[in-house]
């Protein structure tokens, strides 16, 4: 058997470990970063959809739609962000 | 007792009015300029009397420099490399802010939602800015995917226009929402400390521990913040 050199027990040990760069950060992080993500949709988008209310006077369809459509933002924003470091899944990760 | 909320006060250290509009110059002003200085000061003496082979001040001063250089150069590239002003100026002054808000009886501007927002509103106008001149119209692509059939436009372009509005809220609220969360947390248990007698050793062994947790936030969120505006500019530059 061959010896082992210092060449292949570095290599053995960065396939272990992976690149540093792509470790997965503390999931605490992530969910501090989600939920933000995640309020920032739905704020901007009820906000837009009451000032909407309030100089057009279509009362309450705004804010409905607005919500709705904050919601999904939100959604689509948290998606978004997981895919970035490394939590990723679906279309997002096809592209490339 | 005190409320643990007290320390976010805004006072007026030296009243100005000009009309009708409230010009004082207060705490959160007189620490924003102290993380200005400071900086500035740090960057002066670092770079003051250069020598090819780097004292420690020196080389401090380089390694930080090169650590925002480098951020800006893996999450933009090359065509980055003229924003490094406007990054490395930011990612300092949010630092600072946020160490100087750890000494005692120091004000923590960075946990005001007004200022994060002012700063996370510079960025997404600074952004927009860059995208609008470097690609014209065509920036608007970047409200409609790629792929996606004609028909569902109606309703994606609105939700990808509300999430690209959404951006400076949620880099805002994330800073804030740390710095305010583990500010108020140290004083909590400061409290305790005080009404629990003997008892009040075990909140100061877990007060020492928090403190080094919280200057943990305190690097890490001026980091964070940097990352996603190096994030957004290469969005802007590269258009997907």
């Amino acid at each position: 058997m061959r010896k082992k050199t210092f060449q292949d027990r570095y290599e053995k040990v960065k396939k272990e470990l992976g690149s540093p760069k792509k470790s997965p950060p503390e999931f605490s992080h992530m969910a501090w970063r989600a939920s933000a993500d995640m309020l920032a949709g739905i704020i901007v988008g009820t906000g837009l959809g009451l000032a909407f209310d309030y100089y057009m006077n279509t009362a309450h369809w705004g804010l409905i739609i607005g919500f709705l459509l904050g919601s999904t933002a939100g959604i689509l924003n948290v998606y978004r962000s997981l895919c970035k470091v490394g939590f990723g899944f679906g279309f997002e990760t096809l592209k490339k | 007792m005190e409320s643990p909320l007290h320390q976010f006060e805004v006072k007026r250290l030296i009243p100005l009015y000009l009309g009708n509009v409230d010009l004082s110059f207060t705490n959160s002003a007189l620490f924003m300029v102290l993380a200005g200085g400071f900086s500035l000061l740090l960057f002066w003496a670092g770079t003051f009397r250069s020598s090819l082979v780097p004292g420690r001040l020196q080389s401090f001063v380089e390694l930080s420099y090169e650590f925002v250089a480098n951020l800006l150069e893996e999450n933009v590239g090359d065509k980055g490399r003229p924003y490094l002003p406007f990054v490395s100026s930011l990612f300092f002054f949010i630092l600072f802010g946020n160490l100087l808000g750890m000494l005692p009886y120091a004000f923590t501007f960075t946990s005001q939602l007004i200022l994060t927002f002012g700063l996370a509103s510079i960025v997404f106008l600074v952004v927009l800015g860059i995208g609008v001149f470097k690609h014209g119209f065509k920036f608007l692509k970047l409200f409609m995917p790629e792929g996606a059939p004609l028909l569902m436009a109606p309703i994606l372009i609105p939700i990808e226009i509300i999430s690209y509005l959404s951006r400076p809220v949620s880099l805002s609220v994330r800073l804030f929402a740390n710095l305010m969360a583990g500010h108020t947390m140290l004083k909590v248990f400061a409290l305790f400390t005080i009404s629990l007698g003997i008892f009040g050793l075990s909140t100061i062994i877990l007060n020492s521990v928090l403190i080094g947790f919280e200057f943990l936030v305190a690097f890490l969120q001026a980091y964070v913040f940097t990352v996603l505006t190096c994030l957004y500019l290469n969005d802007a530059i590269h258009l997907h």
